[in-house]
């Protein structure tokens, strides 16, 4: 007996958790309050502890300390946590979706398609605004997941491997065109949006901050909507047609809510990749929990790993400050093999 | 005794007043920059940080503006390894070694954390990195000047007058337009007639044949000598044009040149190698490489926004195609 029951308000708020979901929650909010502290005391701009103190609870205008402490390495910390709680529940929600421990985000396309549309708008259009490379990058990602949506739809059981096929297929294609952009554009050009497309939160204010911060709360409720639909497409299009429940519609909403999700994220920091498929299987394999539990730890679990590549990455080489999303690569792709090879090995015995 | 200690106490007071009176403010101006920005900025900035090598420090360094710190590159065989500055590692050997500017990240991902341990009073950034101007102006007054405008002497003008070094352009100007002047009046009692001179700026790149009618110093100097351009470069609206292999022909005429760079594994010798990749026999279809007049200017220091490349390039072309007897192209 790993669950335990809870009921609040006679009933009215109910639910059945693991045990040791509490503990793991309870664990991530201290190790992410951990990292929190370092990124607030570490930096190329050396704070000692009590001026940091003193910077934290009487902020002064016009001090350096205020300055770095307030506007560059709070808004940073924060953005590379929503960002990664984003791509982390983004890839939840498509593995839990397509019943496919390997789904993320690039596979519905959206981190190509915002790719590709800013690589496009760096380079045909060099003089156009900063202002619309997130709303590009945003309107990429939706266009592209659509179209993956819309060549995949059909009716047959199959859906799920369908889906998994044309996003791959497209995804490629998505690329292969980014990749003739970068060659056949501006050298400068091209190195600008090779700049943009390592996924990086070095630009984030608190403005990028406020843009999360909304955006999350706008998708929160869907969150909690999506959680039982999950739990029973777990068991496959049949059995969870035979439930009574609607698996073309339950399935489009979860796809949407994981684009959304992902293009925002992607729309402020690039494309950070490894988040959307580690932070979920982590999870996994730290407690096989329901869905709602799954989302909530996982969104833990995605925070923590991009602000944990973005500290390293402006710290370990400072003054040169490497883009989170290749310290995250760096870090997820011998996690993620271990965990393949844990896998294999399991299947087989 | 009296008097001496009154004396002694007023200069006290007198000189503790001075010590300890707070810094005189910096007399500050309103400066519009490329994108419309209207940011407060020093009359005579004194700790300049700038976010881009051959474009920003090259020039400050080359008018002696007060620059603390440079983003720069790593670049394999360059410097040891060690990072450079662009532009102003090639002209004047300007290193983060050698001289007080400090390193503070790369071009395209500046450490904004290193800027501001550095209290910048004035900050140089290229539009390309403008998505990060938010962060940049908390820490000091914030410029963005746009590199890839023309003509290049107007955007070193701008660098100047955000800097308070209008005096030290003007001075570089000048002796940049007497050497100009010289040249032209050599031309003359040459009898040359420069429009009659049709000199191509091309290069090939991997699988691309690419003309330029505007590619820094290269171009710049072409024109204030008064060369002429093939047709097909002089229609041009942009900056520069790929062409067809099979367009090699409008491409033709008296002197071609073409910029090598100075870094490893991309020198004089793998460029013309690389013409002979994409083209085949480029070198005897041409009126220029067949006659020896294909000039090579080395690209670091012709791309670096300065009159030193200026002069440079200027007495390339003026020992290569000025003072020389030189084969006539015949249409």
């Amino acid at each position: 007996m790993n669950d335990f029951s809870f009921r609040f308000f006679d009933g009215r708020i109910s639910g059945r958790l693991h045990r040791y979901a509490p503990v793991l929650a309870v664990l991530f909010t201290i190790l992410l309050l951990t990292l929190l502290a370092t990124s607030a005391a570490m930096g190329s701009f050396e704070i000692s502890l009590p001026g940091l103190w003193a910077a934290l609870t009487s902020p002064a205008s016009g001090q350096t300390e205020t300055t770095v402490l307030w506007e560059l390495r709070l808004p940073r910390f924060i953005a590379a946590c929503l960002v990664g709680a984003m791509l982390g529940l983004s890839g939840a929600l498509l593995q839990g979706v397509t019943r496919n421990p390997l789904a993320d985000p690039s596979l519905v396309g959206v981190s190509q398609g915002a790719s590709l549309a800013v690589v496009a708008l760096i380079i045909l259009f060099p003089t156009t605004s900063l202002f619309w490379r997130p709303l590009c990058a945003f309107g990429g990602a939706i266009l592209a997941s659509l179209l993956i949506q819309w060549i995949s739809a059909g009716r047959s059981s199959a859906q799920s491997l369908r889906f998994i096929l044309v996003g791959i297929g497209l995804a490629a294609l998505i690329s292969s065109v980014t990749t003739a952009a970068l060659t056949y554009g501006q050298i400068n050009l091209a190195m600008e949006a090779l700049s943009w497309l390592a996924g990086s939160v070095h630009t984030a204010s608190w403005k990028v901050c406020q843009v999360l911060i909304i955006g999350f709360l706008v998708l929160s409720p869907l969150l909690v909507w999506v959680a039982s639909p999950l739990a029973v497409l777990r068991f496959g299009p049949e059995i969870s047609s035979a439930l009574g429940l609607n698996v073309r519609r339950a399935r489009f909403t979860v796809i949407t809510l994981s684009v959304a999700l992902a293009a925002l994220a992607v729309s402020v920091a690039g494309p950070i990749g490894f988040v959307g498929l580690l932070a979920p299987q982590l999870v996994h394999r730290l407690i096989p929990s329901r869905p709602g539990t799954h989302l909530f730890l996982t969104a833990f679990v995605g925070a923590l790993i991009v602000a944990l590549a973005d500290l390293v990455g402006r710290t370990a080489a400072a003054p040169i400050q490497l883009p989170a999303g290749l310290v995250s690569s760096i870090i997820g792709a011998p996690i993620f093999a271990i965990l393949l090879l844990r896998r294999v090995r399991t299947s087989l015995s | 005794m009296k008097f001496l200690c009154l004396f002694a106490l007023t200069a006290a007071v007198g000189i503790s007043v001075v010590a300890l009176a707070p810094a005189q403010a910096q007399e500050t101006r309103i400066f519009v920059d490329g994108l419309g920005h209207e940011v407060e900025i020093p009359v005579k900035p004194k700790r300049i940080v700038s976010l881009r090598g051959e474009q920003f420090t090259a020039p400050l360094v080359e008018m002696g503006a007060p620059i603390v710190a440079s983003v720069g590159d790593v670049v394999e065989g360059v410097n040891d390894g060690r990072p450079v500055i662009r532009g102003a590692y090639e002209l004047f050997h300007t290193t983060f070694e050698n001289s007080d500017i400090a390193f503070v990240g790369t071009t395209h991902q500046p450490d904004v954390e290193a800027i501001a341990a550095l209290k910048p009073d004035l900050i140089l950034v290229p539009d390309f990195a403008a998505e990060n101007y938010s962060r940049y102006s908390v820490v000091a007054p914030t410029v963005v000047i746009k590199i890839w405008s023309n003509p290049a002497r107007e955007r070193y003008r701008r660098i100047a007058d955000a800097t308070g070094m209008l005096d030290a352009f003007e001075r570089l100007a000048n002796l940049y337009d007497f050497r100009l002047g010289e040249a032209r009046h050599l031309i003359e009692e040459e009898g040359i007639d420069a429009q009659d001179i049709v000199v191509a700026v091309a290069e090939v790149n991997g699988k691309r044949l690419r003309v330029f009618k505007h590619y820094d110093a290269m171009t710049a100097v072409l024109s204030d000598l008064g060369f002429s351009r093939p047709e097909v470069v002089d229609g041009l609206n942009g900056e520069r044009l790929d062409l067809s292999p099979e367009q090699l022909q409008s491409i033709d005429g008296d002197f071609l040149v073409s910029s090598y760079s100075e870094r490893r594994f991309s020198g004089p010798s793998e460029l013309r190698a690389n013409w002979d990749n994409l083209i085949p026999g480029w070198d005897a279809f041409l009126h220029a490489p067949r006659h020896n007049q294909h000039i090579l200017i080395p690209r670091e220091i012709m791309r670096a926004l300065s009159f030193r490349a200026l002069e440079e390039v200027l007495a390339i072309y003026m020992s290569n195609i000025v003072t020389r007897k030189f084969v006539p192209f015949e249409d």
